[in-house]
């Protein structure tokens, strides 16, 4: 088969299955509205459009019966060690290159009801009701973690970051990675599916650069559940294998593709309960194309790790890295 | 792919009329990428009309309307790899959902001619990123620096994917033959 032969085959197939979809197939829907956009984790049945006034129908359940509103009741979550990984003793400053940039006050995504508001109750030992969708990085290892923080912001603003997107992808990037270098906010997007935080730096002469794309989810269904980083986004810099969400044991081999740098890539394995790496591999020569690595690790406890990998050292010693989630069992 | 081949006027000031604009004309475009991406028609519908509502908030940024169309378009495949993360998650803990689109899935390629079968299956064996790549190259029709600049990596990334790429279908193709 030469080449314009498969060209011409992969070009009528997705021709084909497009087709397949006619503007008769879809719905009469309304033209999306500005504040339409959802902070919810996609579900394939559950359309953000049904979203709005499921909120409401819940809130009035809540008001009325006094029990917590239970939105999305999708599976129980998972029974995992309670921890809560100790954030930065502050949040860290955060440069503003464009209007999109985070801000240290209170975001729009901040609480809309009054702290302690009975009409949107939280019930930290209760019953998981919501199904985060994603390997939770940091900082909460499980909803009930993430719950607690809550009900203590909602009774004294307590470490009010976590409700900031941008704020909590620099305090990954610092406090958990390690990566202080990291310290500007490169790009935020805040989307339906959750938000898209670039993290990087300036060079000399003033460029931001970013470093990694953070890919967070709020860890709730409240409008102040806290942000969750649950994985980074394929850039130049990718890490696929092992899968996002599976199963590894000691050694892992772990790959990507990279393109434009010749530094080396460095690997570590961790876990949010544990300040210091629990294991990795150094260095692999990078050069443009694919990249592989076999990483070891011992004194997994947590439930998820987190496999980063970074490459850096001609402007300063991290420039660019991703991660993976992926669970020890 | 209509997005193709659109006209590079100024965006209309006003984000909601600009938007409506882009919605008439490119719903079903949009739509369809993110079926190509993930697989599923419903949720390939919510990625696509969350993509129209977070360009609302974009839209004093946007500086054509090639400019929005491009913003859109990203806002479609970052929907999608977000949607396919999450799916990779789920996928361990089976829900009934995921059964039906599955199977709506497998109900679409019946209706596909064979040899277009073939090729799409070999597509889905790909990685994500090559995958990509492959449909806004040959579906979407952008130029190389268009589907750089929609994933967020360099056209030399996007040759050497697509090269990849290319290479294993015709190799699974090959092997099926």
């Amino acid at each position: 088969m030469n080449d314009v032969d498969i060209d011409q085959r992969i070009r009528s197939a997705l021709v084909a299955a497009a087709g397949q979809l006619t503007e008769a197939d879809l719905p009469a829907t309304p033209v999306p509205s500005p504040d339409q956009t959802r902070l919810q984790p996609p579900s394939p049945r559950w359309s953000g459009r049904w979203l709005p006034p499921l909120l409401a129908a819940a809130a009035v359940v809540a008001v009325v019966a006094g029990t917590i509103a239970v939105i999305s009741v999708v599976r129980s979550d998972n029974a995992r060690p309670a921890h809560t990984p100790t954030p930065p003793p502050s949040p860290p400053s955060v440069t503003q290159p464009s209007p999109s940039a985070p801000s240290p006050s209170p975001s729009p995504s901040a609480p809309t009801s009054a702290p302690g508001s009975p009409a949107n109750p939280i019930n930290p030992s209760g019953p998981a009701a919501f199904d985060l969708g994603y390997q939770p990085l940091w900082p909460f290892a499980t909803l009930s973690d993430a719950r607690t923080w809550q009900a203590s912001n909602r009774s004294g603003g307590h470490q009010p970051w976590h409700l900031d997107a941008g704020q909590t992808a620099l305090s990954f990037t610092q406090g958990f990675l390690g990566f202080t270098e990291l310290d500007v906010v490169t790009s935020k997007h805040v989307d339906a599916i959750g938000a898209h935080v670039g993290v990087g730096y300036r060079d000399p002469n003033g460029t931001l650069r970013t470093a990694a794309v953070l890919h967070l989810v709020r860890f709730g269904t409240d409008a102040d559940s806290p942000w969750e980083v649950v994985g980074s986004d394929d850039t130049t810099f990718s890490l696929e294998t092992p899968g996002y969400g599976s199963v590894v044991t000691s050694p892992v081999k772990v790959g990507g593709h990279i393109t434009g740098v010749d530094e080396n890539i460095r690997v570590s394995v961790r876990q949010a309960s544990s300040a210091a790496p629990i294991g990795g591999f150094c260095c692999v020569p990078a050069g443009v194309g694919a990249w592989s690595a076999t990483a070891s690790f011992s004194g997994a406890t947590d439930r998820v790790l987190t496999i980063v990998a970074s490459t850096g050292g001609h402007l300063q010693q991290v420039e660019r890295f991703a991660v993976q989630g992926v669970t020890s069992r | 792919m209509a997005s193709g081949r659109s006209r590079g006027g100024p965006a209309p000031a006003d984000s909601t009329a600009g938007v409506e604009r882009l919605y008439r004309a490119h719903r079903l475009d949009m739509v369809r990428l993110a079926m190509l991406l993930v697989d599923d028609r419903e949720t390939a519908e919510d990625v696509a009309q969350d993509a129209f509502a977070a360009v609302h908030g974009h839209w004093g940024s946007l500086t054509s309307e090639d400019a929005a169309l491009a913003y859109l378009r990203r806002c479609v495949v970052n929907g999608a790899r977000s949607v396919l993360r999450r799916r990779r998650t789920v996928r361990r803990h089976p829900q009934p959902d995921e059964a039906a689109m599955t199977a709506d899935a497998a109900d679409r390629r019946v209706l596909l001619a064979e040899e277009h079968r073939e090729v799409i299956a070999a597509m889905w064996r790909l990685p994500a990123r090559q995958r990509e790549v492959i449909v806004l190259r040959y579906w979407a029709e952008l130029t190389e620096p268009q589907v750089a600049g929609a994933l967020g990596i360099s056209v030399g990334a996007v040759k050497s994917m697509a090269s990849r790429g290319r290479d294993a279908v015709a190799a699974m193709l090959g092997g099926a033959s």
